[in-house]
């Protein structure tokens, strides 16, 4: 490296792209909800949990009832044991779980097993169009050959013509949908790419589509997807060869997650699903890498997801009280101040669903107020690991901390509180209350550095740093749910 | 150029205090990740949250804790890329100008998101974290020479956008 790249390393250093605080806030909130989820999963974890042995095929269809029945009534007698049950279901994330599982290995949830469909194959259709017979191809040859690879011939993935993508189970809740896609190819194909032995193929959802009645209709505010893995894993770690060995097929799964979005218009609803299969040995990502476009069309009914969406009903809240609270404005500086919440309404609106119940928090700031800056200050989540939070309290006992969704993106929407009661808890519960803490920035460290409390009344321009965050309750501030 | 820090021990990452420690230890890593992608501070906060909460419910498929960095790359530039494809007029960083006041930082930006999205992860890399090129290499699986020439490539590109950098 001569001089004169010493001068532009060091320009470059000096002036380096660095992680926003936000990113560090996100980075944080995330570590918190895996440290609440094992938490959570200590208390029915996978090796305490006892798994249904695989019935015989002719008994599917019986034992399950009287499992089911079993099973909770035995659960909801110990003391504790309700409380985890519930903690199980907290989050989008562990539906994904429960899709990707066969289902004779599913933890028991009665609710959620009779919303689990599978679509009619009628209606259910597929094509692979291979990368020459795409729009992306231009230039990928040109590109390869001068990287080193091969030019795309379709000869060298002759195993991707009989890939077959045949729609599987769906899980729709009236918010929250995921579609699982059988692909017919051995797991090994993939393994490469997902810390295990095996080639280096990824198959990645990009791009759903819906149409009701024909028309197109897309309210969904996040959709992603990918290879599931799970039921292939050993309790030991890694994989489980045999499994993969045996396997003749895996899942893609496809999770389109709402918000505030409307349900879907009960009765049939069509979902296409566009996934790309990707040479990773090339490139996982880029259309360089890119092998076919893989296409599942299949349609399923809304009507039973939609069902208990119909309850949906809204209380009002005064706030008040003045708590401390961190603002962040879009300079990019952050001030603690004393707050003055009188002038603010909390309306929670409570959707009972399939797998748990959700309750919209929207808020309602003075006339006149910087809205902006009100709703990235109180609502937690819309900028850092801040704001007001809820715990909850069932028939008196308080089930901690309510979470919204992972999907909440933070772009003027309301959160959705996830509460983990489903249909069959909530029929013994008489009432949910609310109760708001405000969470606030209270010290901050950078590099490793010795906390420093942040200062009330006075802006701070902090980059990258860790937080310490203190809350504090809103008296009187409690939101009653009545459900019966 | 070599690593200025001894590498820390490897955190067991099965249990959540291990997985969220290992996190913290790659933190900028991510960032430089998802920012390769996406060129949008504010949206790889977004991305990176949704991205360890998929690696978390996943980590049973990584067999080999020492992959964990590549790993957990690759699962934050997916999760990047599903974000992009959705939202395909993000804006970059260096086209919003209030969010930099600092001219040179400003270029910096500009000029790290006219490179090739590989590049833009390898400049962060080489210049912002102070990796090898060896450890680049093992990183995102390719030789270390590849990822020599494509500094190179991209030394000469950032070159000609940023003709000041020489004060």
């Amino acid at each position: 490296m001569n001089g004169n790249d010493m001068t532009f390393e060091r320009y470059l250093f000096e002036n380096r792209v660095s992680p926003t605080p936000e990113f560090s806030a996100r980075i944080d909130m995330a570590c918190e909800q895996i440290r609440r989820q094992e938490a959570r999963a200590g208390n029915t974890g996978p090796a305490k949990r006892k798994r249904r042995a695989r019935p015989r095929r002719k008994l599917r269809w019986i034992a399950p009832v009287a499992a089911v029945l079993v099973l909770l009534a035995l659960l909801f007698s110990i003391p504790g044991v309700s409380q985890a049950v519930r903690g199980w279901l907290n989050d989008m994330f562990r539906l994904t779980d429960y899709m990707a599982a066969e289902p004779d290995d599913r933890e028991e949830n009665a609710d959620i097993a009779e919303a689990v469909q599978t679509p009619v194959p009628s209606e259910s259709t597929s094509t692979v169009r291979y990368l020459d017979e795409t729009e992306y191809y231009d230039g990928v040859d040109e590109w390869r050959v001068s990287n080193g690879f091969a030019a795309f011939s379709r000869d060298d993935y002759a195993w991707v013509a009989d890939i077959d993508p045949e729609a599987g189970e769906i899980l729709y809740d009236g918010r929250n949908l995921i579609v699982n896609t059988v692909i017919h190819a051995s797991p090994s194909r993939f393994l490469g790419m997902y810390g295990g032995e095996g080639e280096r193929f990824d198959l990645w959802t990009s791009s759903v589509s819906v149409t009701v009645g024909g028309e197109t209709y897309t309210d969904f505010d996040d959709q992603g997807g990918g290879l599931a893995l799970q039921s292939l894993t050993s309790e030991l770690g890694g994989y489980d060869m045999d499994a993969v060995n045996a396997a003749d097929s895996v899942i893609e799964q496809t999770t389109l997650i709402g918000r505030q979005s409307p349900a879907f218009p009960s009765g049939p609803v069509t979902v296409t699903i566009e996934m790309w299969l990707m040479d990773g040995t090339i490139d996982d990502l880029g259309t360089v890498g890119l092998v076919a476009i893989l296409t599942q069309t299949l349609t399923f009914d809304a009507t039973d997801g939609n069902g208990m969406l119909d309850a949906a009903y809204s209380v009002t809240q005064q706030l008040s009280g003045v708590v401390p609270m961190t603002t962040w404005g879009s300079d990019g500086y952050i001030e603690n101040q004393m707050f003055d919440l009188s002038a603010v309404t909390v309306t929670a609106t409570v959707m009972q669903r399939t797998t748990g119940v959700g309750v919209s928090i929207h808020y309602t700031f003075p006339q006149g107020a910087d809205q902006e800056t009100y709703f990235d200050s109180i609502v937690i989540g819309a900028i850092g690991n801040r704001g007001i939070q809820y715990e909850a309290v069932v028939d008196g006992e308080n089930i901690g901390k309510v979470w919204h969704g992972s999907d909440f993106l933070g772009v003027h929407d309301d959160p959705v509180l996830e509460i983990p009661l489903t249909e069959s808890e909530l029929s013994d519960v008489q009432t949910i209350t609310l109760r708001p803490l405000m969470r606030y920035l209270s010290a901050y460290s950078i590099d490793g550095s010795e906390y420093t409390e942040l200062p009330f009344n006075e802006k701070q321009l902090l980059n990258h740093f860790s937080g310490r965050y203190t809350d504090v309750p809103l008296e009187d501030c409690d939101i009653v749910i009545p459900l019966h | 150029m070599e690593r200025m820090e001894e590498q820390p021990p490897r955190p067991d990452i099965r249990t959540a205090d291990g997985f969220t420690a290992a996190v913290k230890q790659i933190e900028r890593l991510l960032f430089a990740a998802s920012f390769a992608v996406l060129g949008n501070g504010d949206a790889c906060a977004d991305v990176v949250q949704m991205a360890l909460l998929k690696a978390w419910e996943k980590r049973a498929s990584l067999r080999d804790g020492a992959q964990f960095k590549s790993w957990m790359v690759r699962i934050v530039q997916n999760e990047s890329r599903n974000y992009l494809r959705k939202r395909p007029n993000l804006p970059l960083d260096g086209d919003i100008p209030y969010m930099e006041e600092d001219h040179a930082r400003l270029d910096v930006k500009r000029a790290i998101n006219g490179l090739p999205e590989t590049a833009r992860l390898i400049v962060m890399l080489y210049y912002f974290e102070r990796y090898s090129a060896r450890d680049i290499g093992a990183l995102l699986n390719m030789p270390e020479g590849t990822v020599h020439s494509r500094l190179s490539r991209a030394r000469n590109q950032l070159r000609k956008e940023l003709p000041d950098y020489e004060r």
